[in-house]
């Protein structure tokens, strides 16, 4: 029908707006459009409508049939060719539209649009081989695996088109039709490899090229097995010491790897694992701390996917190489008995080392203190072995070895080397013992031996003869032994022997102990002044025998004009400060040793303070004295007369003390054996007969006035000061003359014209002391005494032995080896 | 006098609506008749708006009552419409020429609101019969130089459409194509056609050569009921005798043409 009507294609897409054209133009300008009616090839009745017979075009009445175009169509008279606008185009509208334009004069035109709608496809199925429909991602696949994708797209007119296309290229797929509208589009993939990972594959359909495809694309996923593993930093040493942190890393899984460690078979659990920010390595941390026993161990780092469990994993193999600091040991040479090595024997040992790396050096300790190669002390050092030449008893004690390599100083546990020996008499010890008759002494030997298990056997000799001491007077403690003496007569005074011996041997030369009547102690020698100062001054003194009894000491300072004592100080050694005194002036001083049986002789010297170093310049004398007197003038004649009576009673005192010394000296001989001083220092209880213990050392404020008074008077009414050099020169004066106490007071100077010497000036104004015999006074028992004989001490002693045996061989020939202080 | 094919188109959307009853276009006209056209329809509820008559698409006469006048004819080449004699169910063309050939519709439209729309259509063709036979011709040089055959061409007279020629040799129709010359056709003043055949005819022998051309719009397709008539179907012909002695080269040709008969077909009625 109306094949004559000119025809017009066109093509829409569903869902789009479309036009048909119609042309509504004139050819004359009278002319006019009257009617314009849109009819579709199978209706009757017009779909569309323009109506402009009776009103202006531009009013026309527009009429479209509501189960068509309705409200969709729209005329658009003003194009050229006018339009008919058909919005959101619906497959239904497909077919053949007629458009006739009646023209108030000219022929009515009829003309034809062909409408084609496009419905793009609208539904897109893929499978895979088994059937599964697939979304988003395709797989995972792994390496050399092939597959194929069907992609069945329905729902379009015409039939559409499907292609395939990888990472947006198109690949040439066959597609085929299937029943109803539907196309399938087959892709075959593979065999795959490691680039192929997440390609993406597309499957598109249209139907038109102003159509919009519909697609799908699908991400294809993939496992693989990891490509490398390596533990980072293998096949260095490692120190036992240290705790390490080791990595290792695997790429190239995917998933990502996952690793684990081993150590020679067993899993070590506390590794950490980190994934890079590709997510295509795999790091895992773990911490070890490796000893010795791990050297040579295979540790071992595997990588794995854990998505690929039939896939045997990766593995990086690191052999252990452990470094640490020495291990040694010290072992006696194999022929010694470590128990009975004795003084005299050449022990060896050897430094059993374990040490990776070597040791460089080995150093040999001997209670801590690094030993040297000494040939000529018997110590001689080669590479791991110690030679001790002739051990002793001072060679005992703990030795290591020490192994040094990078890793530090390994030193070995200690060998206690034990070096026995016989027992010998212990040094330190009171040889000569002090004891009165009917006195009951203990009399302790002290040995040294190893073994400590010792007997003990006691001699007594005197000049008569040699007896056992018999069992029941002595008694035993470790390596000591004491004997309970109590001598009865003269004869019981001797030499007391103590033999030690122990499974070593015997001692081969006893301790000597002398048993002397006990008496005074010696005096005291070699005092110098120290320390002085401005109030104060030090002295020392080396003391003498102490009687065979415990001796304390006494110091006494005196105002050499007044002879009063300013300071009293007793000690347990001869040491002694003087503190409180007047600045610059010299002091008569004393010092003397007593014990339970009485006092001592005292040693005299002077000592001075130190002089202010203004008076000494400036001041006058003659300035000096009347201000002084004026000031202290309301309580001078009290002060003399207070100072006259200190003067009284101090006289009195030394003519007492100096009886007594004189007659107890004959009796205080030391024995021939006890050489210049016995410095022991047995501590017993004081007789307290030797008094004077004044505890007030320092004197009282007024006290010091006083003195100072009478110093200072002293010095303007009789004789200018000393200078400063003057309290030196007494002290050196005072040593010379050793027994200068007494003849600072007793003797003229003529006959001490050295410690007379410093005080030349003064001494003439000196007030004599109390008359002292000067052989008395003077008589020493130290050495180096003013009447001293070898010969006449024997005597002395031999007299007080009970036996009247040579007493002098036995015990010179002693002494010499007992006595080595 | 008219012969009438009827074609009938029906666009029946409800028994009510518009439509057309018949479109009665006739197929063949020999130029120079009048020609009616006929468009009976029904307005079912309606009222008219226009009848129009296109011709291949091109209004030619329409007729709307609300305007003065309702008839109103256009233009066009080879169409003259009567108008006295035409109407809204009918339209008279006087005379018909070879350009009234053509496809003829008729639309009818009711009025506002639906302007329901109902066409019916049929082609008619203008036909011209030759006024003389088809002539034989021969080249007698030619033929006697050729010596072992003889060349002879049919040209038919001048028509519409153009005469289909066949050549007869002793009453048999010559179907071999290497006997056979064909020309185009060959046009003529008013759109009229003349036609030619060429025939090889066989020397040695003595026959009867016959040219035949028919004119008629028969073949045409889709015109499953022919209907010939006189008037609108014609054959003559041109009759040849050809005498050949057994001498060598000489050919005595006489023409002797002689028998110029009008066959004519016997009507006949498709009844429908």
């Amino acid at each position: 029908m109306l094949v004559s009507v000119p025809m017009t294609q066109l093509v829409a897409i569903a869902g789009e707006p479309v036009y048909l054209p119609c042309d509504i133009a004139t050819q004359d300008e009278d002319d006019a459009v009257l009617l314009v009616l849109w009819y579709r090839e199978d209706l009757g009745t017009p779909i569309y409508s323009v109506d402009a017979r009776e009103r202006d075009f531009g009013v026309a009445e527009r009429w479209s049939d509501e189960s068509v175009f309705a409200s969709r169509a729209y005329f658009l008279p003003e194009r050229r060719p006018a339009e008919l606008g058909v919005d959101r185009v619906r497959a239904s509208d497909q077919g053949i539209y007629r458009c006739r334009v009646d023209f108030k004069q000219a022929q009515t035109r009829n003309s034809r649009v062909n409408l084609t709608v496009i419905v793009p496809p609208n539904k897109m199925v893929i499978t895979d081989d088994k059937g599964d429909v697939k979304q988003a991602i395709v797989g995972p696949y792994v390496e050399g695996d092939t597959f194929t994708l069907k992609c069945d797209v329905s729902g379009g007119r015409p039939r559409p088109w499907v292609k395939w296309y990888r990472d947006e290229v198109e690949v040439d797929t066959p597609a085929t039709a299937l029943q109803g509208n539907a196309v399938r589009g087959v892709i075959h993939v593979g065999p795959l490899t490691r680039a192929d990972v997440r390609a993406a594959l597309t499957c598109r359909a249209s139907n038109h090229l102003r159509a919009h495809p519909i697609e799908t694309t699908l991400t294809l996923d993939m496992n693989f097995p990891p490509l490398t593993v390596h533990i980072l930093g293998s096949n260095q040493p490692l120190s036992a010491s240290r705790r390490y942190d080791l990595l290792c890393q695997s790429s190239g899984s995917r998933p990502p790897a996952s690793i684990t460690w081993w150590k020679n078979g067993h899993r070590i659990n506390n590794a950490k694992e980190t994934l890079s920010s590709d997510g295509n390595t795999t790091t895992s941390t773990v911490s070890l701390q490796l000893t010795k026993a791990d050297a040579g161990a295979k540790l071992a780092c595997r990588a794995s996917n854990p998505q690929m469990p039939s896939v045997a994993a990766l593995e990086d193999d690191w052999l252990l190489d452990i470094q640490y600091v020495p291990e040694t040991t010290v072992r006696l040479g194999t022929n010694l008995d470590p128990k009975n090595i004795r003084e005299g024997t050449d022990v060896y040992f050897d430094c059993i080392i374990k040490a990776h790396p070597y040791v460089y050096k080995v150093e040999w300790r001997h209670n801590r203190k690094t030993l040297v190669h000494n040939v000529g002390q018997g110590i001689i050092i080669t590479n791991q072995s110690l030679v001790l030449q002739g051990v002793g008893r001072k060679t005992a004690g703990n030795y290591t070895c020490v192994g040094f390599n990078a890793e530090g100083d390994g030193e070995s546990k200690p060998f206690s080397l034990n070096v026995l020996y016989a027992p010998t008499c212990r040094s330190s010890q009171q040889r000569v013992h002090g004891v009165a008759k009917q006195e009951r002494a203990h009399i302790t030997c002290h040995v040294d031996a190893n073994p400590a298990d010792v007997s003990f056997r006691w001699t007594f000799n005197n000049t008569a003869n040699s007896n056992e001491v018999s069992d029941s007077y002595v008694s035993r403690s470790g390596t000591s032994s004491t004997v309970t003496y109590t001598p009865h007569t003269e004869m019981d005074y001797g030499t007391l022997l103590c033999w030690a011996h122990n499974r070593i041997g015997k001692q081969r030369v006893p301790c000597v102990y002398h048993i002397i009547a006990a008496g005074r102690p010696d005096q005291v020698h070699n005092c110098t002044v120290v320390n002085a100062s401005l109030t104060s001054f030090g002295i020392r003194c080396a003391e003498g025998f102490n009687g065979g009894l415990p001796q304390s000491f006494l110091l006494e300072v005196r105002d050499i004009i007044s002879q009063e004592i300013v300071a009293n100080v007793s000690s347990a050694v001869p040491r002694f400060t003087a503190v409180g005194l007047e600045p610059g002036k010299t002091y008569a001083s004393a010092v003397l040793a007593y014990n339970a049986k009485g006092r001592g002789d005292p040693y005299p010297l002077r000592a001075s303070t130190l002089r202010p170093p203004e008076k000494h310049h400036v001041h006058d004398k003659s300035l000096d004295l009347p201000r002084t007197a004026f000031q202290i003038s309301g309580a001078m004649s009290a002060a003399v007369g207070g100072g006259g009576v200190l003067m009284v009673v101090l006289v009195l005192f030394m003519v007492a003390v100096r009886q007594r010394c004189a007659k107890r000296k004959p009796r205080s001989a030391p024995p021939p054996s006890s050489q210049p001083a016995s410095p022991d220092k047995l501590r017993e209880k004081d007789d307290s007969e030797s008094d004077d213990r004044n505890p007030d050392i320092i004197p009282s404020d007024t006290d010091h006035m006083q003195l100072d008074y009478f110093r200072q008077q002293q010095v303007s009414t009789i004789s200018p000061p000393p200078g400063n050099r003057a309290p030196r020169g007494s002290v050196a004066g005072v040593r010379g003359s050793i027994p200068g106490y007494c003849p600072l007071r007793t003797i003229p100077p003529s006959t001490h014209p050295q410690a007379m010497h410093d005080n030349s000036t003064a001494s003439s104004s000196i007030p004599p002391p109390a008359r002292f015999a000067s052989g008395a006074c003077t008589l020493p028992r130290g050495a180096g005494a003013c009447a001293s004989s070898g010969a006449g001490i024997p005597l002395q002693h031999l007299r007080t032995l009970p036996r009247p045996l040579p007493a002098p061989a036995p015990a010179p020939r002693h002494t010499p080896r007992d006595t080595p202080l | 006098m008219f012969v009438t094919f009827i074609i009938i188109s029906l666009l029946i959307k409800e028994s009510l609506l518009l439509r057309i009853v018949r479109v009665a276009v006739p197929s063949y006209k020999v130029r120079g008749q009048p020609a009616q056209l006929d468009c009976d329809y029904e307005l079912g509820g309606d009222i008219l708006y226009s009848v129009k008559w296109y011709r291949d698409n091109e209004e030619f006469y329409r007729y709307m009552p609300k305007y003065d006048p309702p008839k109103h004819a256009y233009k066009l080449d080879g169409i003259k419409v009567d108008l006295s004699k035409s109407d809204d169910r009918k339209v008279l063309l006087h005379p018909v020429t070879l350009k009234s050939t053509g496809q003829f519709r008729c639309e009818v439209s009711a009025e506002a609101p639906s302007f329901a729309s109902a066409a019916g259509e049929g082609r008619m063709e203008v036909i011209y019969l030759p006024r003389e036979g088809p002539r034989i011709t021969g080249n007698q040089q030619e033929n006697n130089r050729r010596g072992d055959s003889m060349f002879l061409n049919c040209t038919s007279g001048r028509s519409y459409p153009a005469a289909v020629l066949s050549w007869d040799i002793d009453g048999e129709k010559v179907t071999d194509p290497a006997l056979l010359v064909e020309y185009p056709p060959i046009q003529h003043q008013h759109g009229l056609v003349s036609t030619a055949l060429g025939l090889h005819v066989p020397t040695g022998r003595t026959m009867q050569v016959r040219c035949t051309a028919r004119v008629a719009p028969s073949w045409r397709e889709g015109s499953e009921a022919v209907v010939g008539n006189s008037q609108l179907a014609d054959s003559k012909e041109a009759m040849l005798l050809v005498k050949s002695s057994c001498g060598v080269s000489t050919l005595n040709i006489m023409l002797l043409t002689l028998s110029f008969a009008l066959l004519l077909s016997s009507l006949i009625q498709l009844e429908t």
